[in-house]
């Protein structure tokens, strides 16, 4: 029998874009502050005791409306992703961020994914542990989001 | 003149890890072949600041058996907090412990989600609720655990 692991990888940096000037071209410079280096890490760690699990996908499009994303338990972990597309046909790209209400609405707390970012959380606390506890919402017109949970 | 940016990069894996007790097997690890929990990553680029003229804040520290505010600041434009997997800022003692992490309000009151050792999270465009270090809750199952805390 296996048990069953995620292993969570993440990196954060921060640069300057410095914009096009006379004959210079745009270019980034990474930024020279300590604090703001070496920003990452990674993890895993134990979902299942066995093999035997089914993930689930809950993917779909949110629109300028918070909603919740549905009402289901989530045992072990949740994954989002602003995909940074409006629907799963990925032919039309939007620049939208995505607020993420943990525990109900955002202005109860949260967060915000850009277009193309993404999280996995685990380990979630009783007011956050159900599809119905996490809500989203898009900046402007439709997202396609991915959401893939335990 | 130029602009801030923050670029942020996560990968997600699943996998099933067999121990090494059954005859001459090792242990080993081998991937998911369930589709759904494949493929699970992203990057984004975003602008933090309009201009390079910008401080970040530091404000690691250790954490104890106690849950706990992560300090007072307001968070303007992001918050990073990396569960070390250490006791202390020296990094002698290993802390197996999880970090649970509040948002908003306590772990067990708004809710939230964890951090196991070694890893990290970036957290920007923060709802009002949870937009100064006062609205974080970080609170180790076990031992202390020193939290690397970095904002701006």
């Amino acid at each position: 029998m296996a048990s069953t692991r995620m292993r969570v990888s993440t990196n954060a940096q921060v640069f300057h874009r410095v914009a096009a000037a006379g004959d210079m071209a745009v270019h980034d410079v990474g930024t020279t502050d300590s604090v703001a280096t070496g920003m990452g890490g990674t993890a895993d760690f134990e979902l299942e005791s066995d093999e035997t699990v089914a993930h689930v996908d809950a993917s779909a499009v949110f629109d300028a409306s918070e909603s919740a994303i549905g009402s289901a338990a989530i045992a072990d972990y949740i994954y989002l992703k602003n995909s940074g597309f409006t629907s799963s046909a990925k032919s039309t790209a939007t620049t939208s961020n995505l607020t993420v209400g943990i525990g109900g609405a955002f202005a109860s707390g949260g967060f915000t994914l850009a277009a193309g970012e993404a999280i996995a959380l685990h380990g979630l606390g009783a007011g956050s542990d159900n599809l119905s506890e996490i809500q989203l919402d898009s900046s402007s017109g439709d997202i396609y989001v991915e959401i893939k949970y335990l | 003149m130029a602009t801030t940016i923050m670029r942020t990069s996560t990968n997600t894996e699943v996998f099933h890890r067999f121990a090494s007790d059954v005859g001459d097997m090792p242990a080993h690890d081998i991937s998911t072949i369930d589709t759904v929990a494949q493929g699970m990553g992203g990057t984004a680029d975003f602008e933090i600041e309009a201009d390079e003229t910008v401080v970040h804040l530091d404000g690691s520290a250790v954490f104890s058996g106690n849950e706990a505010i992560a300090g007072i600041g307001a968070i303007t434009k992001y918050i990073y907090i990396k569960h070390t997997g250490f006791t202390t800022s020296s990094k002698l003692t290993v802390s197996n412990s999880l970090l649970k992490i509040g948002i908003g309000d306590a772990f067990d009151t708004n809710g939230g989600f964890s951090l196991s050792p070694g890893e990290a999270i970036t957290l920007h465009g923060l709802s009002s609720a949870n937009n100064n270090l006062n609205k974080f809750f970080l609170d180790p199952t076990s031992t202390d655990i020193y939290v690397e805390i970095k904002y701006l």
